[in-house]
This record gives C-alpha cells, sequence and structure tokens, in this order.
C-alpha cells in the first residue's frame, strides 16, 4: 500500500471510529512520501554532454592544441559553476546534472588531452584521477548521483586495468575500500551497499584472474564481504551483502562441480598454506559471528565457505556442500515455518540436484533420454517441494 | 554543499589538466632530444586511422644485450640504456634494473612485451611512443616507407614525446 491510498482509506477508518486522529498520522508516518529521482534529468545530461562530445570531436582535427585545451577548460568550469548556482539556489537535480556534465568534461578531458599531448599509460591512472574527482564530488555534495558514479568510474577503471593490462589497480581499490568503504558504512542505506558489493565482486574477479592468484582466493574475498555485511548492514535492512556473497560462493562451487574433476585444476592451485591461515582466521571470526547471534541457524551459511579445492575428489565434496546447505535450510525452514528459508533451500535444491544428474548422467546416457529424464526428476521434484512450501506458508498465514 | 571545498575540488582539476599540458610544453626546455630509428615495417601496415603506428629497432632487444632476470613479466617496467652514434641513439643494453647513464648516453623506460623463451631469442619491449596522431585524412603521405628516424625528446621528470618524424 502506499502513502495516497493510506491517506484516502484511513479517513474512512477515522468516520467509521476504527481509529483516532493520532493513530491516522502515526499510520501514514509510516509510509513516508517517495522521492522523484532525477532519472530523466540524469539521462538528460549524459545526453548533452555526449552532444557537445561528438560536436567537438567532429571539429576537432582543424583545431589548434591550444585552443582545444582552452575550449575543455572553459567548458569545464562553465559547468561546474553554473551546476553549483543552480544547485545552491534553484533546483537541486538540475544543478546536480550540470555537475555530472562536468564530470564527464573532465574525464573526457584527462583523455583528450593525453591523445594531444601523446600521452601513454601502462595503467588505469587516469580513471583513478577521475573518480577521485567524482569521489570528491560525494563528499562536497553527500547526493548520490556523485557515489554511483564514482562506484562506476572505479570499477571501469578496474575492468579497463585488468583486460589491458593484466594487473589489478591497487590505488583505485584503496579509494574504493577505504572511501566508498566508508561511506557506505556511514550511510546504511540498501541500494548504495548492493552497489558497492556488485562492484566488489567484480573487482575479486579482477583481481583474482588478472594478478594471477589461484581461483580459490575468491572464496576468502567473499568471505570477507560476507563478514563485512555485518558492519555495514543495519539489523532491519535486508542483508544484501550477505545474499549476495552466498549466491557468489554458490556459484564458485557449481564451477568446482563441473572442473574439480580435472587434473589440470589441482596442479594449478599450488602454495596454498598463505589461503588456509587466511580463510582459518576468517573462518573462525564467522563462527563465533555466528555462534553470537540471534538466530541459531545462520552457520548454515558457513558450509559454502569450506574449501574443498585441495582433494582428489573435490567435485564430489563440492557437490554434496550445496546439497548440505540445501537440505539444511530446508529441514530448519520446515522446522521453523520461515517460508523464506524454505524458499532458498528449495531453489538451492533444484539447482544442486540438477547439477548432479548433470554430472553424473551427462557422459553414459544417451542425450534425449538425458533430457526427458531430467525434466521428469525436475517436475516431481519441484512438486514435492512446492507442496511442502504451501504448507509451510499456510501454516505461517494462521 | 561545502563551497570552499567544492572550488577546491574544480580548481584541482583544472589544475590537473593544465599540468599534463604544460608538462608537455616544458619538455622542450629542459628536456633532451633523441633520434631514434623505426623497424621497417610492412607498408600496408603503419597506418590506423588517425595515427602511425610505429615500430622502433631499439624495442627489440637481442638477448645479448640482456643484462637483467631471466623471467620478466610481461607489463613490467624495463630500461633500455642507448648510446650516440653519429646522429642515432643505438641499444647498449637493456635491464629490467635501472641502469646509469654516462656521457652521451640515454636511459629510456619501456614496458616488457614478451620474451621468446624457446631459443634465445630476443626481448620485445614497448617504449609506449608507438602512435604518433597525425591529422585525419593524411595517411597516404606516411604510407609506403620502410624506415623513418624519429625524434624524441625525454624530459627529466620522465616523460617523453615524439617531436617530428623524418
Amino acid at each position: 500500500m502506499n502513502r495516497d491510498q493510506i491517506i484516502k482509506e484511513s479517513k474512512q477508518w477515522l468516520i467509521d471510529g476504527i481509529i483516532t486522529e493520532d493513530q491516522r498520522e502515526q499510520l501514514i508516518e509510516r509510509y513516508p512520501e517517495r522521492k522523484r529521482k532525477p532519472l530523466l534529468l540524469t539521462f538528460g545530461a549524459i545526453f548533452i554532454g555526449l552532444g557537445f562530445l561528438t560536436f567537438i570531436a567532429s571539429n576537432w582535427s582543424s583545431m589548434d592544441d591550444l585552443i582545444r585545451l582552452s575550449i575543455i577548460i572553459v567548458f569545464l568550469l562553465a559547468f561546474y559553476i553554473s551546476g553549483d548556482v543552480v544547485y545552491r539556489k534553484h533546483s537541486k537535480p538540475v544543478g546536480q546534472s550540470l555537475l555530472l556534465i562536468a564530470l564527464l568534461i573532465f574525464g573526457a578531458g584527462i583523455f583528450l588531452i593525453g591523445q594531444m599531448y601523446h600521452y601513454t599509460s601502462y595503467t588505469a591512472f587516469p580513471f583513478f584521477v577521475w573518480s577521485l574527482a567524482a569521489y570528491g564530488l560525494w563528499k562536497v555534495s553527500e547526493s548520490r548521483t556523485f557515489f554511483i558514479a564514482t562506484v562506476v568510474l572505479i570499477t571501469i577503471g578496474q575492468m579497463y586495468s585488468g583486460f589491458l593490462f593484466q594487473q589489478y589497480h591497487f590505488w583505485l581499490g584503496a579509494l574504493f575500500l577505504i572511501g566508498l568503504g566508508w561511506a557506505v558504512y556511514r550511510q546504511k542505506e540498501t541500494e548504495l551497499t548492493t552497489l558497492f558489493g556488485v562492484s566488489f565482486i567484480i573487482q575479486s574477479l579482477i583481481l583474482v584472474f588478472s594478478e594471477g592468484l589461484d581461483y580459490y582466493w575468491l572464496m576468502i574475498l567473499f568471505l570477507l564481504i560476507y563478514l563485512a555485511d555485518d558492519l555495514i548492514v543495519k539489523k532491519s535492512q535486508t542483508r544484501v551483502l550477505k545474499t549476495m556473497s552466498i549466491i557468489s560462493v554458490f556459484t564458485l562451487h557449481v564451477f568446482g562441480v563441473f572442473l574439480l574433476g580435472y587434473e589440470w585444476v589441482l596442479e594449478s592451485s599450488d602454495a596454498a598454506f598463505t589461503f588456509f591461515i587466511v580463510w582459518a582466521v576468517l573462518f573462525v571470526g564467522a563462527v563465533i559471528r555466528a555462534a553470537l547471534s540471534s538466530t541459531n541457524y545462520y552457520w548454515v551459511d558457513l558450509v559454502l565457505f569450506v574449501p574443498v579445492f585441495k582433494f582428489p575428489i573435490g567435485d564430489v565434496l563440492s557437490l554434496s556442500l550445496l546439497f548440505i546447505y540445501s537440505l539444511l535450510w530446508l529441514i530448519f525452514g520446515y522446522q521453523t515455518e520461515i517460508s523464506r528459508w524454505v524458499n532458498k533451500g528449495t531453489v538451492a535444491f533444484l539447482i544442486t540436484t540438477f547439477l548432479a544428474y548433470f554430472q553424473l548422467a551427462w557422459d553414459f546416457m544417451d542425450r534425449s533420454l538425458f533430457f526427458f529424464i531430467g525434466g521428469i526428476l525436475l517436475f516431481i521434484l519441484s512438486y514435492l517441494l512446492e507442496r511442502k512450501r504451501r504448507q509451510v506458508h499456510k501454516g505461517e498465514a494462521k | 554543499m561545502k563551497r570552499v571545498w567544492f572550488y577546491t575540488i574544480v580548481v584541482l582539476q583544472v589544475a590537473f589538466l593544465l599540468v599534463m599540458a604544460v608538462g608537455y610544453y616544458a619538455m622542450d626546455q629542459f628536456g633532451e632530444t633523441v633520434h631514434l630509428r623505426t623497424a621497417p615495417v610492412d607498408p600496408r601496415d603503419p597506418f590506423y586511422g588517425d595515427y602511425v603506428i610505429l615500430n622502433y629497432e631499439v624495442e627489440t632487444i637481442p638477448a645479448s644485450k640482456w643484462i637483467g632476470s631471466e623471467e620478466v613479466e610481461r607489463g613490467e617496467k624495463v630500461f633500455l640504456l642507448l648510446e650516440q652514434e653519429k646522429d642515432l641513439y643505438q641499444l647498449l643494453k637493456a635491464s629490467d634494473e635501472r641502469i646509469e647513464a654516462k656521457d652521451q648516453q640515454v636511459v629510456m623506460e619501456a614496458r616488457m612485451e614478451w620474451h621468446d623463451q624457446t631459443s634465445d631469442g630476443p626481448y620485445s619491449v614497448d617504449l609506449g611512443l608507438g602512435r604518433y596522431y597525425v591529422e585525419e585524412n593524411t595517411g597516404g603521405e606516411w604510407e609506403g616507407t620502410d624506415s623513418r628516424i624519429v625524434e624524441v625528446v625525454l624530459a627529466p621528470w620522465g616523460q617523453k614525446k615524439i617531436n617530428s618524424i623524418q
């Protein structure tokens, strides 16, 4: 129900004497007015920025270097100053959009001037300077547009660094973890935290694959963001970071099921001693945290953080972990009649069963028979699980 | 919004862009000029849109002139010691550790590209001067020559640029 509906409905309740005026106001207060997001304006800003860029670009080659330099700087200043004036005196969204254009001009300026003066860079340093500017704007304006801009620039910069130079840019990483980490810790807003988490996971992949680390380090990075959730997310909020971490580590095990059977994977994963030390410290921390938790079931998540890469039957162990994880959530879900857990367990269980079936039956079964039987199995399974789930739902509803 | 901080950030951005430009012009004043020969290239190859691709002779280091460690990863910094012979600068030796230059010598920084490890093959590095931007649609003039002399300026603060191509 939204605010307008509540206002309308509660009028009738007041007349009928169900609630008092005070209670009505309290009710309405529970549904805060939704703030309109400057989405269209943002897009408008991006389009004008692009128009500016393409216009200049098409006449670019006929201009002298110094003229080009002054064009960039004049536009940069014009947009910053007008953005600041509009932001303070007229409209915040419009002001923000102008400032965003200025930020885009700055970034374009770095690359254009770099091109004009034959700079070549071997790192994502231009992106670091650019995201530093975005971060500065976020600090002075505290408007989420610039938070988003910073996250996006850092993430693109890391991808650029990873794909082109096969390295993780340390300074970008530091700005992300310290600067933005602090920001999400302070703000505790679900949307910003989600964005932070997505970028963290992308950067984990870049770090591990471009720096040539063994892939199981991903588990530690995912465990870190799992633990960070407790610090960053407020009690009543959706545990976005935990959810993302679990989905990521679940996917990691799915890959494990397919790949750990091959010997080359085993051979490549040596020098794991440091990994186990770091892992042990974090894992013990996580266990203690789970033990202190008010709900007795959160330790189930930790099952997925058990590393099984080093064993010759790693694929079977990965699969078993996935099964244990899904079954535990199913069982506890039924016991406590919490349908959220049942849903989680159901989805995980279906995926795992399908994986197991794929892994075991693919090699020696006729293809069409494989899919037929698989389909029928999934139907039966989902029917059984769904029936049970509905029982829980009913139980909850009562 | 804290205005002072806001304008500090704006000024810093402008300053950054200006320093990029000023550094370039200041090189003419303080830099050292070096002439390098480009390696012969496929005449169809060197022109891409609005820039010419240049490969320098000194970017291919024969194993005999390599004095650094055996295994150097791609993208790592390497140092080339060049010495003047008549008008041109020629490669004396190269390493992944810093080398001191004497009179008539310069050190240029480059990045390791690859090394043919099977045979005692050459080390291939990148000076970062591989692209020379030219005005659009003037590519024709640049095609068809197999070797050129490039005038490069090296600034004491590590920056370098192509001054001209003959």
